[in-house]
């Protein structure tokens, strides 16, 4: 299920945990990639998923799209 | 406790109307097939097999559910109003993110190894993770597949681990189940 809990709220959740633990989420997972790559068999795939998480992250703090989608099918 | 000192007779009306804020407003019968018609071509440029079918009400499973049937093919999928009410929320799911994730729970249901890997403890957390990675891989929109991913990490978090292994986690499931999509 996915559950009752709205995509701001989520967002909101994890930026206020982001605060309390690691700060500046782009540095944090700026860290979090370096160290993935200097492992010896760094995976390309799951430094892809980082980075793409890390711009989601970035994003935590910027203001949600203005204009609804329809409605409608 | 408030309540208990109103009068019965306004009471009865405040209830009625509390209930009819939780309930969708009425649609066509044109609007209602629209409505499937897009759940059901969401579901299977997802991947869904199985039956999918729309209900007018409101759930309290989040917009749409997965019930698992004796095979694929009588696997189902139930998308409700407030899909379509979170999917026209800018600050909310969209409605491919919603089936994508229960799609999500399709492939982990059907998917003997990942199977075997939740029967553990904590089984119906790591489900509901997995299943949101499994849709963030699906989608096409940069935005779902984004806010499937947060999805898992916050579900991650919820279960107690720092946001950075969290990311770590989602990291490592998304590169995992890619090979096995």
């Amino acid at each position: 299920m996915m559950g009752r809990k709205k995509l701001s709220a989520i967002r909101a959740e994890l930026r206020q945990e982001i605060t309390r633990s690691a700060g500046d989420p782009d540095k944090a997972l700026d860290r979090l990639i370096q160290k993935v790559k200097s492992e010896p068999a760094p995976d390309k795939r799951e430094i892809e998923a980082l980075r793409m998480l890390r711009a989601a992250l970035a994003r935590l703090s910027r203001p949600a799209r203005k204009k609804g989608r329809p409605i409608a099918g | 406790m408030a309540s208990k000192a109103l009068p019965a007779a306004t009471r009865g009306p405040m209830l009625a109307a509390a209930m009819a804020r939780h309930q969708p407003g009425p649609i066509s019968a044109d609007e209602r097939r629209a409505r499937l018609r897009r759940a059901a071509e969401v579901a299977r440029r997802l991947g869904f097999k199985g039956r999918v079918e729309y209900r007018h009400v409101f759930s309290t499973a989040g917009g749409a559910q997965y019930g698992v049937g004796p095979s694929p093919a009588t696997d189902l999928l139930i998308v409700y109003a407030d899909a379509f009410q979170r999917d026209a929320d800018p600050d909310d799911f969209s409605l491919e993110a919603i089936i994508a994730h229960e799609r999500g729970h399709q492939f982990v249901c059907r998917h003997r190894r990942l199977q075997r890997l939740l029967s553990g403890r904590h089984s119906t957390a790591s489900e509901e993770i997995l299943a949101s990675v499994v849709g963030s891989l699906l989608v096409e929109a940069d935005a779902d597949r984004e806010a499937l991913a947060l999805k898992a990490m916050a579900d991650a978090v919820q279960c107690g681990m720092a946001v950075e292994e969290a990311a770590r986690l989602v990291g490592q499931l998304r590169s995992c189940l890619e090979s096995l999509l």
